[in-house]
């Protein structure tokens, strides 16, 4: 048997070849664990194009990513209390929780008095290491009388023998002052936090997620198990309020609606799809035989993707669908051909196939250098989908169906097919018929002179934020959560990197120097920082021996010293001591002892923290990443003059990001880029096809996806729709599916209605699949659909032109 | 000797909850010695330290007012200021400079307010949502004891008891360990009390 250009191939040999190659494929898929990958968060590209910010910034936001709040309301406080406790004990030890928290710990104040006493020379604020750097031992003294003669004063006196100048309350009260409890709006009731506002007292509950649970829904999901508990309560308790806020409940609702939007389109389309093929084919082997491509082929593609990638996305899945639609187009010419009787189908079609093939191939070659996973997983997904359909048509198919059936009739390629409806490709083609030269280029020059302002006005920018519409419901409980904990975290905040701790908290220094400056200025309320509450060990050190300074004679670090210590005391500070009835100065002069600050002094180990100053570094402090350390400084309550760049301009390591707009930024960039690789593939297409077809045909062939592609490009422009990744995606498909319409009729001639029955079929199972996700609410999914319509809409009506008369 | 004294006054008081018979009692008595509309006088405070056995006492002036909030004034032996209204808690030191303690959306704030309120109002249902009440008759005027109903609270001030004759004398704070802390109030002097009610004829 002949093969394309010459090269002879049996059947067996195809078969074998074809076992080969799958088994290759899918052995290699099977070799490593397989894991699927619904993370909607994982998807987004870098925010940050220096990766190790990126990396730095994706952690912070994977910890804050799986914690949710539900405020749970009612007039009576005593029944939004009981309803939370409900809840509570519902999920209490459920292990799709790390973590739920209802109840305050009543010893969490008093933990976090006696850890700032016992840090108190080391941990100091901003106000008293102003005093220490100044000298200002009667500022000192004055706060410490404040506190002690003052009214209404909650400093603990009990220590005033060991702490005279009462610092372990100073270094607690710049904690507080510092930390996210001094702006919420939350206070403690019944041992519960609790808010009101409208008439209605709130109860919080919050969790942190299992890393296990996935963010796409399911019946057994633990949202939706959280929101049957919630609708339950709400039953039983009328006028129950409930108020639910983070990253898993929208998560949740997005992917719920997506995929009974994406179930109840696919379905539609499918049943379509296979309507059609059963009233062109009227026989079900067609269809059989196309849906075990369609599965084999994805099959293939999934064991190959996860050989390379280690997991697949579930976004890779449903973007790389192009697998379906070209695997549909492949057997549809196969079959079209071979209802129409013609001997020899391969042989008929494998020209434009395989060129339909490669190029194809080609664009998705160069998807794969885009630096986006999302891309290059749909790239290598497509490939080898694409290659497992084109060896399963060209070799099985040649093998099992076609020598079984045409074996005697039949007729040549061009001739009229027979058992096959040929009133409407007959009208198609006749249109075309009767089009004069000069009528088709003057078309062709209206056409492109109608683009140009559409293409003028084409705005390439990827927006995030509008791809999801939280619902009214989900919008109001976010509105009231965040009004309530009133922690107002700007959308620009910093990541600072150091090569230790201590170089990330000294550059935090500097920092927050800056910040306290905007804070004067009013540009920013307050601002959250890991140095606000645990200084760098340079400013530790610092503060400890002046302290030493300012309250001995002789700054001496011999424990002889202590031999003689009572005369060693400034007179200044002796006076005071006698003022507040200090008569016995040991347990102060003790405290200052070297032995008993020392291990405060050098490091911090996370588990010697009390938890309530864990979980608030938990939102601040990210750690080691390779061989850095990072933090983040969180602004709070920031006013539009607020310039988070400009503060970190100058600050080698300090990192000013909006992930929002980064992620725009980044996508819009892998948009552009996209583009040029998609280009530099067509270019390449191009080459081949002038080596095929000379340059007049070459042009021919690639004119209809290109305009295809304009045209599409130019109708965003002028409906003024953002030209986002996903249309570009959408725009990329249309190329490399478009192609094979102008191949075909280029091979079959534009007359040939066997050749247009085929391309109408395949235009029509893609238009259907593709134009159902135009009907979607979710953005991205939506404007690929609309890509893709207009897109293949217009390349169908042009490839006949592709055609010799 | 004075924190036995303070120990055997307050105590005796938490043997008395405040029971329904004896609720418009302690109303009728809160009413009279808040009825003003301004109070002023001195006041002499005692931080007594169980732990070190020392008193720290320090004297001052204060102004209550219905409308505009409290200012409360230690004159000896530092100079501060604090006042209380509606924009939140301010604190003023003996440089005259001064900082806003609690803002009006503080919840603290909320809470402490709410807490006066229900106190010069005379508000027993409201302030029995945050304490339990005990209330002791006295010769002259009551005592009123209460005890935070919040755990955390108690861990800072185990109690509060309110001396009262024809005025607020005296209240007491005690922190968890024990150590009271109390203010007197002398030469106390009220504006705007309600005219008495005329006998019938």
């Amino acid at each position: 048997m002949r093969f394309f250009n010459g090269i002879r191939l049996s059947a067996k040999t195809g078969i074998i070849l074809w076992v080969a190659i799958h088994a290759v494929l899918i052995v290699l898929g099977l070799s490593v664990p397989w894991k699927m990958d619904s993370d909607l968060y994982s998807i987004l590209p870098d925010s940050n194009e220096i990766k190790n910010v990126s990396a730095a910034e994706k952690v912070l936001s994977a910890r804050n990513m799986r914690n949710i709040t539900v405020l749970v309301g009612h007039e009576n406080f005593d029944v939004a209390r009981s309803a939370a406790v409900a809840l509570d004990s519902m999920f209490k030890g459920d292990s799709s929780f790390e973590e739920t928290r209802l109840f305050v710990n009543e010893n969490a104040m008093n933990e976090m008095r006696e850890f700032f006493f016992k840090h108190r020379y080391t941990l100091q604020g901003r106000t008293i290491r102003e005093m220490l750097a100044n000298g200002d031992f009667e500022s000192l003294k004055n706060r410490a009388f404040q506190k002690i003669y003052g009214s209404f004063s909650m400093a603990d006196l009990n220590h005033l023998d060991e702490d005279p100048f009462l610092l372990g309350d100073a270094a607690f009260e710049n904690f507080v002052q510092n930390s996210p409890m001094s702006l919420s709006r939350f206070a403690i009731r019944d041992g519960v936090l609790y808010a009101t506002d409208s008439n209605a007292t709130y109860v919080m509950w919050s969790a942190v997620l299992s890393e296990k649970v996935p963010s796409i829904s399911s019946e057994d999901h633990v949202v939706a198990r959280l929101n049957h508990v919630l609708d339950s309560l709400k039953m039983t308790q009328p006028g129950l309020l409930v108020a639910k806020s983070g990253v898993p409940f929208h998560s949740f609702e997005s992917s719920d609606r997506a995929k009974s939007e994406i179930a109840w389109i696919s379905g539609v389309s499918i049943v379509l799809i296979l309507l059609l093929l059963l009233y062109v084919f009227r026989s079900p082997v067609p269809i059989l035989a196309t849906l075990s491509t369609i599965a084999v082929g994805i099959f293939t593609a999934l064991a190959f993707t996860w050989f390379v990638f280690g997991n697949v996305h579930v976004f890779t899945f449903v973007f790389g669908t192009s697998v379906i639609g070209v695997s549909i187009d492949y057997a549809v010419h196969f079959f079209v051909h071979r209802k129409a009787g013609v001997r020899n189908v391969r042989s008929n079609i494998i020209k434009g196939l395989l060129l339909g093939f490669l190029t194809t191939e080609l664009s998705y070659v160069a998807l794969s250098f885009a630096d986006f996973s999302l891309l290059r997983q749909m790239a290598v997904f497509s490939m080898a989908g694409l290659l497992s359909s084109f060896l399963t048509i060209t070799l099985v198919f040649h093998a099992v169906l076609e020598n079984a059936i045409c074996s005697g009739e039949g007729s040549a390629a061009n001739s009229l097919p027979a058992n096959l409806p040929t009133r409407l490709p007959t009208v198609f083609l006749n249109a075309y018929a009767k089009l004069p030269k000069w009528g088709v280029r003057l078309m062709f020059v209206l056409f492109v002179l109608a683009l140009i302002p559409g293409l003028k006005q084409l705005h390439v920018h990827t927006d995030i934020g509008n791809f999801y519409t939280m619902n009214d419901e989900i919008k109001a409980s976010e509105a009231l959560t965040s009004k309530l904990n009133n922690l107002g975290v700007a959308p620009t905040y910093f990541i600072v990197e150091g090569n230790g701790e201590n170089d990330v908290l000294e550059m935090e220094e500097q920092l927050t120097e800056r910040l306290a400056n905007a804070e004067k200025e009013g540009l920013v309320k307050a601002y959250l920082a890991t140095s606000n509450v645990i200084p760098p060990e340079k400013y530790r050190i610092e503060q400890y021996v002046t302290f030493w300074k300012l309250f001995f004679v002789k700054w001496s670090l011999l424990n002889k010293f202590f031999e003689n210590k009572s005369v060693l005391i400034k007179p200044n500070v002796r006076d005071y001591l006698t003022e507040i009835g200090v008569e016995n100065d040991s347990a102060f002069v003790a405290s200052l002892d070297l032995s008993n600050n020392i291990t405060m002094i050098r490091s911090f180990e996370n588990d010697s923290l009390p938890q309530t100053l864990r979980s608030i570094l938990q939102m601040l402090w990210i750690g080691h990443i390779g061989d850095k350390y990072y933090s983040a400084v969180l602004p709070l309550h920031v006013s539009d003059k607020f310039d988070a760049q400009k503060i970190a301009e100058g600050l080698p390591n300090v990192y000013a990001v909006n992930k929002v707009k980064n992620i725009n930024h980044a996508l819009t960039k892998i948009s552009h880029v996209s583009l040029k690789l998609v280009g530099v593939a067509y270019a390449i297409v191009f080459l081949i096809l002038i080596i095929v077809y000379k340059f007049k045909d070459a042009v021919r062939i690639i004119r209809a996806p290109v305009l295809a592609s304009l045209f599409a490009s130019s109708v965003f422009g002028y409906a003024g729709i953002d030209f986002n990744f996903f249309a570009i995606v959408g725009v990329i498909l249309t190329l490399g599916i478009g192609i094979d319409y102008a191949l075909f009729f280029k091979e079959g001639g534009r007359s040939n209605l066997t050749t247009a029955l085929a391309i109408m079929l395949s235009a029509a199972t893609t238009l259907i699949s593709f134009g159902g996700l135009v009907c979607s609410a979710f953005v991205p999914v939506h404007t690929f659909g609309l890509a893709v319509l207009l897109g293949i809409s217009c390349c169908f009506l042009l490839s006949p032109l592709s055609g010799k008369r | 000797m004075m924190l036995l004294g303070i120990a055997s006054s307050w105590a005796d008081v938490f043997k008395y909850p405040l029971k329904d018979s004896s609720r418009p009692e302690l109303e009728k008595s809160l009413a009279k010695v808040m009825d003003y509309n301004v109070a002023s006088g001195d006041f002499k405070q005692t931080k007594s330290v169980k732990k070190l056995k020392r008193d720290f006492v320090s004297t001052g002036v204060f102004r209550i007012s219905k409308e505009n909030g409290i200012i409360w004034k230690t004159q000896k032996p530092i100079v501060s200021e604090l006042a209380v209204n509606k924009g939140g808690v301010f604190e003023r030191d003996a440089k005259g400079v001064s900082r806003r303690v609690l803002s009006k959306e503080n919840p603290v704030f909320a809470d402490f307010s709410g807490h006066i309120q229900s106190l010069l109002s005379g508000n027993i249902s409201e302030l029995e949502k945050n304490f339990k009440i005990f209330y002791e008759k006295q010769k002259c005027g009551f005592k009123l004891g209460l005890v935070p109903r919040e755990g955390i609270v108690r861990k800072a001030v185990a109690n509060i008891v309110l001396d009262a004759c024809e005025n607020v004398d005296k209240i007491t704070v005690m922190d968890n360990d024990g150590s009271p802390v109390t203010y007197e109030f002398l030469n106390y002097k009220t504006v705007g009390k309600s005219a008495p009610v005329a006998p019938a004829p």
